[in-house]
């Protein structure tokens, strides 16, 4: 211990505290691995009886709409998207961070997102599957969704409309979503190994098949660090483009209060927000459920609120930028369209989104409150809220009052739509649990990596190749032997 | 094939129905890919062509002839005059109100599908109004009566007969027969009332329990001339139109006529100076909403104003008799209010000698006696008011239906046979009158619908609707028209009048011989040529002189009237108008008739009721109507649940904020709360006694029903209800979407937005549909909604699905206030798919389920839609129209109002209007088969308006009326800086008054804050 204190006394303050404490590293595996091997708790029983319960009641209420009609909800022949397609941009925004952490800051060698990564990308897939399902449902024929696809069909062929965006959507979230799938699975690989390793029996096998066979060569984990660093490259550009896709909905239409070109940054900025702060949300609950503070740590928690901080202010300089062009145009429509959004009907929507996006994060300004497990925790809550809010705002409230005054109606959600949401929340963490249950919710090998950079990042630090300690770090392929890695490391 | 007869007989289209027997089958009928040449070998219409027109009236009138069916087989010899999908016209007359427009109904494969106005008739000029067209639903209405009843038990017709007789045989002398009937405007009938009322003695009443009625305007000529009349107003003449509460294009008697009339008077104005219509009146009504001028006061201040009209206009003529009025009016200390715009009209009425018309709806003697009067003064008799020309609808008499009610409450009556009147439902004191009723040894119901009357009365007998009707109709005295049927009656009913032909063991029983004999009298035309023209053909003077000798209770034309001084008894009435007591306190209450649903005569048809009222844009409901002012005071707003207290009863209705509303005036529907034992949760009951409780309330005076004028207590209770509006918004925020203008300069002024386009141009090969609507013409009567609704399988929603907005309208009519709110000009805008050549609704549809026709329509394809809704949100006229549910049809007898050219939409796909791409296809058919190079069409909404306000037809063609109407300056097409290139252009609206241009569509902030907000 006491020489793992002066380790931690000369290296890189980079590495600093990643992982406090620098435990072995059979400690690591035994510390992440421990609670699947173990079995759940209360507390994860608890949690998953409820996540199980709200999908149950998305899943009734699916199928009632599908089978009724969508005039279950609340919307009318004005106001033609309402709570789905928000839910449906809300979720999408938060499936943002885990593939911003994955690969952009891995690109840009931050090596505090290791411990963090792993649960992040996880979210990235329920959220983009939760978000992936209100544009299907919201339909008025969901059974004919296939027709979205170009492919050479009988019926014609007819081809779909390359000028909708809602067919870029269709590219924009299939292709993240796969990316993002695989670059996730990928990462798994030598995990699930791990696991396999550990777990006997028919889990085992389950872990076995998983790992597709995963042997720890040299070759194998050189053939995994291309792929991943292929992955990363090709997600990166991904996570701005999606966004920037799914804000042409709107941005390309020629409604006020949608028809700007101000959106697009306006969206991504916007999505890293609510991904950080759906991130923060869940790690402090995985945290404390999984029991893995020391590979959370204060000062993960930090950095992400500085994030927060600063996409809070990007999405607060839009809101103001958004409100100058309208008065700016002299266009009436448009100004009428944003001082509705504020002062109309559904002007306190628009408040709570400004209070909870602009004003909640300011608290970040201060160490002690980035450090605040509790602060951060209703705070991130708050910027959730907040941003959903600016969905149903830029959505329902523009739709609501647009161009003919004769046809403005108010829209107010049916507790079907209500119901749908909260089954998506009930989907979203009934996965999220099952995966922090069954699959290692922090990375391995990734954290060992970091760990041994810890030991040795005075060393390294200064000429290291972001990605070659892990094409180096071929060991504990199997997670059992300490001395394996430490020999191969040497 | 059949263009020329076409052409030379507009009201009669027998497209394909001339062919020679064979020729129809041999050949192809539908050239579907121009392949014009094979059928170009078709004969134009010969004169045998004709003949079997001919033949083809008189075959179908035997078809659809009640008889017993003797063989069926199917066709092995087709029948020449009937073709498979292919429609045939037959010129009829409209039943549904006693106007009697003339109608075409389209018939296809045995039924009629669509009810179109006749252009050959001289009143309604090929319009047709909503209750109109909606006529065909009732036709379909599975919860019709569908066969006779004796004391609510299945009865065949033999027994019915038998019962009827039988009870007429046991009659005691002393006791009286009444037949009580809504209007009668058919002479024959009357004729067979007339003979089977007198072997006993009997009375015929007829009463339609209507706000409208013009009861009091006859009775003052009776006082005036000792004749009772009601003359025909010629609005064609009218420089200058005065109305004092009265609704002469919405919900008067004839509005179809005085629309087209007073559209055609407008649109004259270019040439011969605009024509001002000025409105005085307590609640806002269409004709208000449409005048030039307009201000509100109530029924006494009305009153006053029109005896002080009349007091100027004699003192200034100096004319016979003007001393007199002088001193009758003497008692009328009091100057009425807006005394500087008073004086102002009487210079121009005096200005306007014989080109000006006063109308009023008034019950009160003294208005109705001093409008007649005025108009006597200035001349107008003979010019703008046909006194030749009595109007015989709604002659209701209020003293005859008193006597009635008197006997029967004395016990005499021995029996009593309504017709075609829920006397029960709709009378004060109904329930007693039920009982009454059902005491009598006879009591029958001659009706279409169950309704408290016929819960009430032993024997019902169930009738037939109109399209199974044969019928004559005299709504004036020189028009008389014949009504055929175009289907074989649904249901086990009977004619009602050929119950009267069969009870009274007449020699004629049958009702169509009866009928035909009676034409036969008195015109010498050919039947079946009258048939085919509806009556049209008939030598008019003729027809009237000789009907009218015969007819039970109608007046004889009435001579030349001369200027003489008014009778003593008609100046005695001028001095009881001050002796009404003026409303303090409280507020009056007036009990109006709504466009769509009038006095309840039709409340139970789903498309009428449904229709927003042009004003409220209320559907369903009935509401109290309460000025923004008085809202304000009282705290209400759209939907709060008031209290309405008179001297008998207290009853609660939910109320609509109404600008243009005097303060002191809160006006009740009477249309509503009909009941309806086939769907009793159809009308909320509570309301439908509160109605009825209003209307009894303000029907129950000594002096007759005072409709108007009647003093009540209103409070609001503090609860809403829901309120199904398809409108929320009422003002147009000062966007220029809505133009009008001042006579003195048309020119809309409207920022030029420059013509950027970045995309190519489009080739735009001929035709290019285009569309102008003519605000100036348009009164907003929604004639053109139910028209759209019947001809494109337009889907009825519900009320529930109303209140969300679901609306399935493709046509709307927006209706917007402007400037302040208690006294704001309306404007009614009707909206439709625009068929943006660049429209904002193709790009966006990810599936490319609506696009771009090559004839510059904007083609939506039901069956590629997956219902993503994302054109409806990019439309930003959002004339887009989702299927939020499977809105179609079930019931078997329903489903037989579809139009078969039209697709029934399913659930989840989107829908809008078409400009009646199935009208044009056929067109284009027919064109390419005849090898001609153009076609006209006509859509379903531009055929029904009675104004004639909508104008389409192929913009590319330069002397076309798109073309030259675009080039107006009123022209302006809405949104059009948005650069979609809408195909549809609007004519602005003109106000003849000095001040209309500078309002234009400008809100002043006190109309903001009522008039409806959401």
């Amino acid at each position: 211990m006491t020489e793992q204190h002066d380790v931690s006394q000369s290296m890189d303050p980079r590495f600093q505290e990643l992982i406090p404490g620098a435990p072995s590293l059979s400690e690591v595996t035994n510390e992440i691995a421990g609670p699947i091997e173990r079995g759940p708790g209360k507390l994860w029983w608890g949690a998953f009886a409820t996540a199980a319960s709200a999908l149950t009641l998305g899943v009734i209420l699916v199928a009632y709409t599908v089978g009724t009609g969508i005039g279950v909800w609340g919307l009318d022949r004005t106001v033609g998207w309402g709570w789905a397609i928000t839910n449906f941009v809300f979720w999408v925004g938060i499936g943002h961070a885990g593939t911003l952490i994955s690969a952009i800051l891995l690109l840009f060698r931050q090596r505090w997102r290791t411990s963090i990564a792993r649960a992040a990308e996880a979210m990235t897939i329920f959220a983009v599957m939760c978000a992936g399902i209100f544009p299907i449902i919201h339909m008025g024929r969901p059974w004919l969704a296939f027709w979205v696809f170009p492919y050479p069909n009988t019926r014609g062929p007819l081809w779909v409309n390359f000028r909708s965006p809602l067919l870029w959507d269709v590219f924009a979230i299939s292709t993240y979503f796969i990316v993002s799938l695989v670059f996730w699975y990928v990462g798994l690989l030598p995990d699930f190994a791990t696991m396999r390793d550990r777990v006997k029996g028919w889990r085992g096998r389950i872990y076995g098949w998983l790992s597709l066979g995963w042997d720890g060569s040299t070759k194998s984990w050189q053939r995994h660090e291309k792929t991943s660093l292929l992955l990363a490259a090709l997600a990166t550009p991904l996570v701005v483009s999606v966004h920037t896709i799914v804000s042409f909905d709107f941005a390309t239409s020629i409604l006020p209060g949608w028809h700007t070109t101000i959106l697009p940054p306006y969206f991504v900025a916007g999505a890293v927000f609510s991904g950080f702060a759906m991130v923060l949300t869940l790690l402090l609950m995985t945290r404390k459920l999984m029991h893995l503070e020391r590979y959370i740590t204060p000062d993960h928690l930090d950095k992400m609120a500085k994030v927060l901080l600063t996409t809070g202010m990007i999405v607060g300089f839009a809101y103001a930028t958004e409100l100058f062009i309208a008065w700016y145009s002299s266009n009436p429509y448009e100004r009428f369209a944003f001082w509705n959004r504020a002062f109309g009907p559904y002007g306190v929507g628009y408040w709570i989104m400004v209070f909870c996006n602009v004003v909640v994060p300011q608290v970040f300004w201060s160490a002690k409150a980035r450090r605040n497990v509790g602060l951060l925790f209703v705070a991130s809550i708050f910027v959730n809220i907040g941003m959903w809010f600016e969905r149903f705002n830029i959505i329902v409230i523009s739709l609501s009052r647009d161009f003919l005054p004769s046809s403005w109606t108010h829209y107010v959600p049916s507790m079907v739509e209500v119901g749908i949401l909260v089954g998506s929340f009930g989907l979203f963490f009934t996965c999220f649990l099952l995966f922090v249950r069954y699959a290692p919710v922090v990375s391995f090998h990734e954290v060992k990596v970091t760990l041994a950079e810890q030991k040795h990042g005075a060393h390294h630090a200064a000429d290291e190749d972001p990605v070659s300690p892990r094409s180096n770090w071929t060991g504990d392929t199997f997670g059992t032997s300490a001395s394996r890695t430490g020999g191969i490391q040497s | 094939m059949s263009k020329h007869v076409h052409d030379d007989r507009p009201w009669i289209k027998l497209d394909s129905d001339l062919q020679p027997e064979h020729a129809a089958f041999a050949e192809p009928e539908w050239a579907e890919q121009g392949d014009g040449a094979e059928s170009s070998g078709k004969l134009a219409t010969s004169r045998r062509g004709f003949l079997t027109a001919l033949g083809l009236s008189a075959a179908s009138m035997a078809a659809c002839e009640r008889l017993p069916v003797r063989r069926a087989m199917p066709y092995l010899i087709p029948p020449d005059d009937i073709t498979p999908g292919v429609p045939a016209y037959y010129a009829s007359t409209c039943l549904a109100c006693s106007a009697n427009c003339g109608t075409l109904v389209k018939v296809l494969d045995g039924r009629p599908v669509k009810l179109e106005g006749n252009p050959e008739h001289p009143i309604s000029r090929g319009g047709l109004c909503a209750i109109g067209q909606a006529d065909l639903r009732a036709l379909y209405d599975p919860t019709r009566l569908q066969a006779p009843t004796i004391d609510g038990q299945a009865a065949t017709w033999d027994d019915v007969d038998g019962r009827v007789r039988q009870r007429l045989a046991q009659v005691a002398a002393g006791q009286s027969i009444y037949v009580v009937s809504a209007s009668i405007t058919s002479p024959s009938a009357r004729r067979a009332i007339g003979t089977f009322l007198a072997p006993y003695g009997g009375t015929l009443v007829e009463h339609d329990l209507d706000p409208q009625s013009p009861s009091a305007a006859r009775d003052a000529y009776r006082v005036l001339d000792g004749m009772p009349l009601q003359p025909a107003l010629d609005l064609e003449q009218v420089d200058l139109l005065v109305g004092l509460g009265a609704d002469p294009f919405g919900t008067g008697p004839d509005p179809v006529g005085n629309t087209a009339a007073w559209a055609a008077r407008r649109r004259a104005g270019e040439h011969y100076g605009p024509p001002r219509h000025v409105q005085i009146e307590g609640s806002l009504s269409l004709s208000g909403a449409n005048a030039d001028q307009r201000w509100a006061a109530t029924a006494a201040e009305r009153e006053q104003i029109a005896l002080w009209i009349l007091g100027e206009v004699a003192n200034r003529l100096g004319v016979t008799g003007a001393a007199e009025i002088g001193t009758a009016l003497a008692g009328l200390s009091e100057t009425p209010p807006h005394e500087a715009d008073l004086v102002e009209i009487v210079d121009a009425l005096i200005g306007a000698p014989g080109r000006c018309l006063v109308v009023s709806s008034s019950e009160r003697s003294a208005e109705q006696i001093a409008v007649a009067l005025t108009n006597r003064l200035l001349g107008n008799e003979g010019h703008t008011l046909n006194l030749e020309r009595s109007m015989l609808a709604q002659r209701g008499s209020d003293a005859a239906l008193a006597a009635f009610r008197d006997e029967l409450a004395a016990g005499t009556v021995g029996a009593a046979i309504i017709v075609d009147l829920d006397l029960v439902g709709r009378s004060p004191d109904g329930e007693a009158l039920g009982g009454q009723l059902a005491a009598l040894p006879l009591s029958v119901a001659v009706a279409t619908r169950p309704s408290a009357s016929t819960a009430a009365c032993q024997i019902v007998a169930a009738a037939h609707q109109g399209q199974e009707r044969w019928a004559d109709a005299q709504p004036r005295q020189d028009l008389s028209t014949l009504a055929q049927p175009t289907i074989r009656p649904i249901f086990d009913t009977r004619d009602p009048w050929e119950n009267f032909l069969t009870w009274s063991g007449s020699a004629t029983s049958q009702w169509r011989e009866f009928l035909q004999q009676s034409w036969a009298a008195n015109d010498a035309t050919d039947w079946p040529e009258l048939v085919r023209t509806a009556g049209l053909s008939a030598a008019v003077g003729q027809t009237e002189a000789a009907h009218d000798v015969e007819m039970v209770g109608s007046e004889p034309p009435r001579p030349q009237n001369q200027l003489a001084a008014p009778s003593a008894a008609a100046l005695q009435v001028l001095t009881t108008a001050s002796q009404q007591p003026a409303v303090s306190g409280a507020v009056e209450i007036e009990i109006i008739t709504e466009v769509s649903c009038r006095n309840g005569s039709h409340a139970a048809n789903p498309w009428l009721r449904e229709l927003p009222d042009p004003l409220t844009r209320v559907s369903w409901a009935g509401c109290a109507r309460v000025a923004p002012s008085r809202a304000r005071d009282l705290g209400i707003e759209d939907g709060s649940v008031v209290e309405l207290a008179t001297e008998g009863a207290v009853v609660t209705m939910p109320a609509v904020v109404l600008p243009g509303q005097h303060p002191d005036v809160v006006a009740v529907p009477a249309g509503y709360g009909i009941w309806d034992e086939a769907d009793p949760d159809s009308v909320d009951p509570a309301r439908a006694e509160a109605v009825a409780q209003l209307v009894a309330y303000a029907a129950d005076t000594d002096q007759g029903p005072q409709w108007r004028g009647r003093s009540v207590q209103l409070t609001n209770t503090g609860r809403t209800s829901v309120v199904p509006r398809i409108q929320i918004h009422a003002k147009t925020e000062g966007r220029p979407i809505i133009h009008q203008v001042s006579a003195h300069d048309e020119a809309v002024h409207v920022p030029h937005h420059p013509d950027a386009d970045l995309w190519e141009a489009r080739d735009e090969p001929s035709p290019q549909w285009g569309m102008v609507i003519d605000l100036d013409a348009c009164v907003g009567c929604a004639g053109c909604v139910v028209a759209c609704q019947a001809e494109n399988n337009i889907p009825v929603v519900g009320a529930d699905q109303m209140a969300r907005h679901r609306d399935m309208y493709w046509l709307r009519i927006d209706r917007y206030f402007v400037g302040d709110a208690d006294d704001p000009d309306v404007l009614f805008e009707p909206m439709l798919c625009a068929q943006c050549d660049h429209a904002p609704c193709e790009t966006v549809c990810p599936v490319a389920a609506t696009v771009q026709s090559e004839d510059g329509l904007n083609q939506q394809i039901y069956n590629r839609c997956v219902g993503t809704r994302y054109c409806a949100n990019n439309c930003p006229y959002k004339v887009r129209r989702f299927n939020w549910f499977k809105f179609e049809p079930t019931d078997p007898i329903e489903r037989l109002v579809l139009n078969p050219d039209v697709v029934v939409r399913s659930r989840g796909v989107m829908e809008k209007c078409t400009f009646c791409v199935q009208r044009i296809q056929s067109e284009r058919i027919d064109a390419r088969r005849d090898g001609r190079p153009s076609f006209e069409v006509q859509t379903a909404c531009q055929q029904s308006c009675p104004a004639q306000a909508i104008s389409f037809g192929d913009s590319t063609d330069a002397d076309g009326p798109i073309a030259l109407l675009s080039d107006k300056p009123r022209a302006f097409q809405v949104l059009a800086e948005l650069g979609v290139k809408p195909s549809l252009t609007y004519m602005a609206r003109i106000r003849n008054r000095d001040d209309a241009g500078e309002h234009d569509t400008s809100d002043a902030p006190a109309a903001a804050e009522h008039g409806g907000t959401p």
